[in-house]
C-alpha cells in the first residue's frame, strides 16, 4: 500500500511538472509584446499572426534595429 | 552614411529629423533611406559609418518585407508597417518613389500618435527627397 502511494505521488509529481512547463511555454509563445501591423496604400491593415513566420522575420530584423541604434 | 556636406538635401532631411523628435519626445532615432536602402538621413550618430551602413540595411529589409506582405496580400504598396518588440518599436512608413522614413522608440512610446507624426513628417521628407534627385 505504501509503495503503491509511493508510485501514485511520483506520477503526480511528474504529470504537474509537465503541466507547469506547457503552461508557462505556451504564455511564453502566445502573450509577448511582439506584434506586426502593415497598413497598405488602399487604407486597409493587417495584423500578421503572432507566431506566424513572416511576424518573426519582422520581429527578428526590428530587434536587431533596436540594439544596433542602442536601446 | 548621411550624405553630408553644406546645405544638401542631407542637412534639410536632419532638419525634419530633428524637429519630429523634439515634436514626438517618444522618438529614439529617426531615419530616412533612399529608394535603393542607403541612408540619405539619420538623427543617430554614435555608430560608425558601418553601423549607419548596417542600420540602413535592416531597416530596408523591413521596408522590402512590408512590400512582401502587401504583394501577397494583393494590397498594392505597403504604405507603413508597425513592429512591436520587447525592447521597443521600429516604424517605417513609405515614401512615394519608393524611399522609406523610419523611427525608433521605448517600448511604452504610444506608436500611433508616433505613426501620424510621422505621417505628417512624410510630405516634407518627400519634399526635400524629390528635389535632391532633380539637382
Amino acid at each position: 500500500m505504501r509503495k503503491l502511494l509511493k508510485r501514485l505521488f511520483l506520477l503526480g509529481a511528474a504529470a504537474g511538472a509537465i503541466l507547469a512547463l506547457r503552461n508557462y511555454l505556451g504564455r511564453s509563445e502566445a502573450t509577448g509584446p511582439e506584434s506586426v501591423q502593415v497598413s497598405f496604400s488602399d487604407g486597409s491593415t493587417e495584423t500578421l499572426p503572432k507566431t506566424s513566420a513572416e511576424a518573426r522575420e519582422f520581429t527578428d530584423i526590428a530587434s536587431k534595429v533596436l540594439e544596433a541604434s542602442g536601446r | 552614411m548621411s550624405e553630408q556636406g553644406g546645405s544638401g538635401p542631407a542637412e534639410g532631411l536632419e532638419r525634419v529629423l530633428e524637429d519630429l523628435r523634439s515634436l514626438s519626445g517618444e522618438i529614439d532615432a529617426g531615419f530616412v533611406l533612399s529608394e535603393d536602402g542607403r541612408m540619405l538621413a539619420s538623427t543617430w550618430k554614435a555608430g560608425s559609418e558601418i553601423d549607419q551602413e548596417r542600420l540602413a540595411a535592416m531597416l530596408s529589409a523591413l521596408s522590402v518585407l512590408a512590400e512582401n506582405t502587401a504583394r501577397r496580400s494583393g494590397k498594392g504598396h505597403a504604405s507603413q508597417a508597425r513592429v512591436q518588440t520587447e525592447e521597443g518599436y521600429v516604424l517605417v512608413t513609405r515614401l512615394v518613389g519608393g524611399g522609406a522614413l523610419a523611427a525608433t522608440a521605448g517600448p511604452d512610446a504610444r506608436a500611433g500618435l508616433l505613426l501620424y507624426d510621422l505621417r505628417n513628417a512624410r510630405a516634407e521628407v518627400e519634399r526635400i527627397v524629390g528635389e535632391g534627385s532633380q539637382r
